[in-house]
């Protein structure tokens, strides 16, 4: 991380600048990952389809999931790697943001769904509702919409945080009780009357802002947005952990109680990065749910949370570019899986798991570090900073 | 299921083709009566008339009569147009078959349009059975002699009156006794005087019969006279805090059985979370193993199906215990003291052994057998009963409980395991192998896990999933209850399933458990240590 | 509750503290009071009860009766009296009580100067930490406290990579950085050198001439060179109180520790 010497000889130049500076991999990802993107997003739109060069729309649609993932994982990452908090409940942050979009999506549809009601979608028709509940109003415009997309997740992270940080509820047991907490969702979203679809979810979307989500240059747009989005959150935590702030977290993460004894309200500082982390995720929800077409109570399973987990733990967690480079890895990993042989897919995720767990504590970043460390001398004193880097 | 039943099937043929023809061939030697006379009878149009000869059946009361009654019951009762005879015909292809509902004997095919059948509707067919209940009057099984006086008391005329008051002085079977009673009480109640029907009051308010309910209910709308009147309302009354008190039974009843699947699932998780502080993801999934372990075995001995269990419940422990085993010594040991890594490698398991099982397997749910003395119900009344199979799952469940209770207060093993558990240094230098009694530990939580899987092959189905559906309550389990407190599992497991099974009413099933979960997450914030923390110096960090 | 007849000059006020846990009493109608720039060592045989005493002190745990005031002297306008029982540990620790625990804990993953910020007093609402720099001033504090503990050619190495010495000279100077007017300070001598050692006792004796300093130490030599009053605690109560001369003399310490 940042050393004090680094931080002050460069006061006076725009945060931006510094943190990049600072930070080699981070600038090469983010470079990497627009790069990426501005050749996919050319290539579909400007080659002609039978040439040799021309990428299709389902691989735009499947780099923008994979950006949502990552945006999703530096989310998790932000609270596990620096913070010592693992949720195992954050897939129900990125389920939040992803319904809020897709209840915008719904009502877009208006009168062209199969009952064509103008007012209520399909499926409250089919279970004979008669108007749109409370919780649906307002949903029609798109920056209600947005607003939910952060608030609903935040609020929801800001109660539980509120309520587990203060009791002191640590470790396992935090990691317990959020894995119910998502649990507890499914199980209210898998309920029809519950007002979201039921076990379908909400589907069928037509367009966003008027821009069809079938056409390619809408699909390209998405992808440039879910690059955005991850660009900007990942120079948002940057800041977050570079800052005094983001010490204090490592220091909660390191010696919580000690962290206490200085006068930091730890339940403070843990709810901070909580929420931020919790409408970080509900923004790659909402990003997701617009590309894929679809969002159900699946979403919400405590085995996409999970996954979730092992995404940053491949990348490396404590490094923000490690989260990403997991969260790509590793859901690159499963799209060739399930296409080559598919039952061969959870014993490589299980396999993954207890890997990285036992022989790869620090991930891929972890494995390449050592690596150069191996291979290039390094002098004398970058050597004790490879330790701040990774924390534990 | 299915196979057996087809099995069946010509056993069932047999024995009706012997019920059907035996009396038959009996009585057609005696003359009681022509099948021209019964077809006389039985052709009327009448209802009435039709009634008249029910009551004339059953008042001969021979074997013949029964016969008769019980095929205008199931409707196989026909008049043959041309010779206006009475037969039984069954279909056969497009035409019939038929013959002579007395002697059984085959008098030929002939097509559906020759053939009328007896008339029927719903007061005739309850009048029959009333009169078929005649004769299981009679029958030495009480069981038979009790369903009788049930069906008789649905429908009490002055004809079967005497016979009712006649049988409760011989009567030497309790239930059987107190039905009639109740019967007379209701015959009474219907028909009596209203200083009978004020005495008879008393009786029906201490039975638990539906059909007293009905008469009283709808009595109380028809009734002027006020005494009389207070007599229903109180009676009434009296069957509601019955009734009450049988569904609050039945509902914790239900709880307790639901409380002692979640004590089975969280027992094992109790021993590896609580005494060790591994976080056992793949805990699901050992029970999912000794689900399998039932399921193969049944498969190996289809012959064995009555005993499947007991074989199944050592194996199912060996299974998953030596998985355990084999997980601790490969994963779980290099990662004592890293509880979040613990959890995360134990995931991975998890999904390993599920994509095993579906591999090996199918990815489908397997049928699992019950054996016949654990399934049907227990009658306890006419208002409740309980079914077996939950019965003796909570009866195995704290039976699990105590065995692990004694091996850990009282044997050799359960002083080392608490020993490494308190101070791993002291117990190694004393002498223990602590690498050993940890992976024992981890065994003998894990085999725990794999007999709670053989007793929820009973009860749910047994698919790769298994182990997922019960992870999260088991944790909420243990985590509720206390960590390294069995007695607080113990606790846990049962209050939540009770408390889950009285919200179930008005909540339902699915809500009422979004609520319990909702409730624990509240209640950790409250007590993050459980309801039974250790308190002290000892458990601070 | 404070119309108690308590000194003027009373910083720490303990009256009739007893916690139990599961029985146990781990402090015992213990009453006693610091003044200010007082330093008092404290020793007692394991298990009488120091650690609990600090840490109801700090907020950590809830005695289960007693009353534990800070800055009683000014009862006559009670704003500044503070009953510690009703704060919690950061709030303790605002208002100016300092800990230092008998294992150094320093953030092993921050550098010694990320950890000396961390310590530097003010600041500690998560936005102020995130908007608010480092003021020059503040960054003046952290350089001299650096020489204090001679760490500054260490400035920019980890937590984790100093050795035991190190770090416990690191901890005394976020303690310093965090300026408390009360000083708790657990066994400081442990695992350090004599040198080192003495060198202790002379920074403490200093650090007793702008604030209060309680000590709890089991090193004679160490308390001897504090050359200050001593308190020994028994049972959780106090035993007996005064020079280490006239402690030393006593029957009934000799007793406690010499075992009957």
């Amino acid at each position: 991380m940042s050393s004090a010497t680094l931080s002050t000889s460069m006061k006076g130049k725009g945060p931006l600048c510094r943190f990049l500076l600072d930070d080699p991999a981070g600038k090469w990802l983010l470079i990497a990952v627009f790069a990426v993107s501005i050749i996919v997003s050319g290539l579909n739109q400007f080659v002609p389809e039978g040439s040799a060069l021309h990428v299709s729309s389902y691989t735009v649609t499947l780099l923008g999931k994979y950006l949502c993932f990552g945006l999703l994982a530096l989310a998790l990452d932000l609270v596990w790697g620096y913070c010592g908090i693992l949720s195992l409940g954050h897939g129900a942050f990125f389920a939040l943001g992803g319904y809020a979009m897709g209840m915008y999506l719904m009502r877009q549809i208006g009168d062209r769904g199969v009952y064509g009601n103008p007012e209520l979608p399909d499926f409250m028709v089919f279970l004979n509702w008669q108007e749109l509940p409370w919780y649906w109003q307002g949903f029609d415009s798109f920056w209600f919409a947005m607003f939910m997309v952060a608030l609903v997740p935040g609020l929801l992270a800001f109660l539980f945080g509120w309520l587990a940080f203060r009791s002191r509820v640590t470790g396992v047991y935090l990691s317990i009780i959020t894995q119910a907490l998502t649990y507890a969702l499914m199980l209210m979203f898998f309920q029809n009357d519950f007002g979201f679809g039921g076990n379908n979810g909400l589907t069928d979307f037509k367009d966003i802002l008027g821009f069809s989500l079938q056409s390619d240059s809408t699909r390209v747009v998405l992808l440039m947005l879910s690059a955005l989005a991850l660009g900007l959150g990942y120079l948002l935590c940057r800041w977050l952990v570079n800052s005094r702030y983001g010490r204090v977290l490592m220091a909660v993460r390191d010696a919580e109680s000690r962290t206490r004894f200085i006068g930091y309200r730890v339940e403070h500082y843990k709810l901070v990065a909580f929420v931020v982390s919790a409408i970080l995720a509900g923004i790659a929800g909402a990003l997701y749910v617009p590309q894929v077409g679809i969002i159900n109570p699946g979403e919400f399973s405590p085995i996409n949370s999970i996954e979730l987990v092992v995404w940053v733990a491949v990348g490396g967690r404590g490094t923000l570019y490690g989260a990403i480079i997991g969260a790509l890895l590793v859901n690159y990993a499963k799209t060739w899986f399930t296409g080559a042989m598919p039952d061969a897919w959870l014993f490589a995720l299980g396999a993954l798991f207890v890997v990285t767990t036992l022989w790869l504590p620090r991930g891929v970043v972890g494995l390449y570090e050592q690596a150069k460390k191996r291979f290039i001398k390094p002098s004398s004193g970058t050597q004790d900073k490879e330790v701040v880097d990774h924390g534990r | 299921m299915n196979w057996r039943l087809w099995q069946a099937l010509p056993l069932v043929c047999l024995c009706l083709l012997f019920v059907f023809s035996a009396p038959g061939q009996v009585l057609a030697s005696s003359d009681a009566s022509s099948n021209e006379e019964l077809a006389t009878m039985l052709g009327e149009k009448s209802w009435d008339k039709l009634e008249t000869a029910i009551t004339r059946l059953s008042v001969k009361g021979d074997d013949e009569s029964q016969n008769i009654l019980t095929l205008w019951l199931s409707g196989q009762l026909f008049i043959e147009k041309k010779t206006q005879r009475l037969v039984t015909a069954e279909k056969s292809g497009r035409t019939y078959l038929i013959s002579d509902p007395i002697s059984g004997d085959a008098w030929g095919e002939v097509k559906k349009r020759s053939l009328k059948k007896v008339r029927i509707n719903n007061r005739l067919r309850n009048s029959i059975k009333t009169a078929l209940a005649l004769w299981d009057l009679k029958s030495e099984d009480p069981d038979k002699r009790l369903q009788a006086v049930k069906e008789i008391s649905k429908d009490i005329n002055v004809s079967t009156l005497p016979l009712l008051e006649g049988m409760v002085e011989q009567e030497t079977d309790t239930d059987v006794q107190a039905a009639l009673t109740t019967a007379i009480a209701l015959y009474n109640f219907q028909q009596g005087s209203d200083e009978l029907k004020l005495e008879s009051l008393k009786t029906l308010a201490e039975s638990d019969n539906p059909i007293v309910r009905s008469a009283l209910e709808s009595a109380k709308n028809t009734t002027k006279d006020k005494q009389l009147l207070q007599g229903i309302h109180s009676a009434l009354a009296d069957l509601d805090r019955r009734q009450d008190y049988y569904s609050a039974v039945e509902s914790m009843f239900f709880g307790l059985s639901l409380g002692s699947v979640l004590l089975l699932a969280a027992i094992g998780l109790a021993i590896t979370f609580g005494v060790m502080g591994v976080i056992n993801m793949a805990h699901g999934e050992m029970m999912m193993l000794g689900a399998y372990t039932t399921f193969v075995i049944q498969s190996a001995f289809p012959s064995l199906i009555e005993q499947s269990l007991f074989i199944a419940v050592p194996m199912a422990f060996i299974v998953a215990g030596s998985v355990g085993i084999l997980i601790e010594r490969l994963v779980i040991r290099h990662l004592y003291g890293r509880p979040l890594e613990t959890l995360l490698a134990t995931f991975g398991i998890s999904l390993i052994l599920q994509q095993a099982v579906r591999t090996i397997f199918s990815p489908l749910n397997q049928a699992v057998s019950t054996p016949e003395w654990m399934s049907g119900s227990w009658i306890i009344n006419d208002a409740l009963s309980l079914t077996w199979n939950r019965v003796y799952i909570i009866g195995f469940s704290l039976a699990v409980f105590l065995t692990l209770l004694f091996i850990l207060r009282h044997t050799r093993f359960g002083l080392n395991m608490r020993a490494v558990t308190q101070n791993r240094a002291m117990a190694s230098s004393m002498g223990i192998h602590t690498s050993r009694v940890d992976a024992l530990t981890f065994g003998l939580g894990s085999g725990i896990a794999g007999v709670a899987g053989v007793a929820l092959s009973q009860l749910t189905n047994v698919g790769p999933n298994l182990g997922q559906n019960y992870i999260i309550d088991s944790f909420m389990v243990v985590v509720f209850g206390g960590v390294g407190n069995l007695w607080g599992t113990l606790v846990a497991a049962m209050g939540l399933g009770v408390v889950n099974k009285l919200l179930e009413p008005w909540a339902g099933a699915v809500v009422a458990k979004i609520l319990v979960l909702v409730f624990i997450i509240l209640f950790i914030q409250k007590r993050p240590k459980g309801l039974f923390a250790l308190k002290g110096r000892a458990v601070e960090d | 509750m404070v119309d108690k007849h308590i000194p003027d000059d009373t910083l720490l006020y303990l009256d009739n503290v007893t916690v139990s846990f599961d029985g146990f009493k781990a402090l015992n109608n213990l009453s006693f009071l610091v003044k200010n720039q007082e330093l008092r060592a404290i020793i007692g045989p394991n298990g009488a009860g120091k650690s609990t005493m600090m840490d109801v002190i700090t907020g950590k745990t809830r005695p289960d009766t007693g009353d534990v005031l800070f800055n009683p002297n000014s009862s006559m306008q009670l704003k500044s009296s503070i009953d510690l029982t009703r704060h919690d540990e950061a709030e303790v620790a605002n208002l100016g009580i300092g800990r230092k625990f008998q294992k150094p804990s320093v953030i092993e993953s921050l550098t010694v100067w990320e950890n000396l910020e961390l310590a530097l007093k003010g600041r500690r609402s998560p936005f102020e930490s995130m908007f608010k720099g480092l003021s020059s001033e503040g960054a003046n504090k952290i350089d001299e406290a650096l020489e204090k503990i001679r760490l500054q050619d260490r400035r920019d190495f980890t937590g984790a990579s100093l050795s035991h010495g190190q770090k416990q000279w690191l901890e005394i100077g976020m303690l310093l950085l965090q300026d408390p007017e009360l000083l708790l300070i657990d066994e400081p001598a442990a695992g350090m050198t004599d040198e080192e050692t003495f060198r202790t006792a002379d920074l403490l004796r200093e650090l007793s001439s702008e604030r209060s300093v309680v000590v709890v130490e089991h090193d004679m030599a160490f308390i001897k060179a504090l050359d200050c009053r001593v308190m020994v605690l028994h049972e959780g109560s106090v035993l007996a109180e005064g020079s280490l001369e006239h402690v030393q003399q006593d029957q009934q310490v000799i007793d406690v520790y010499l075992g009957r």
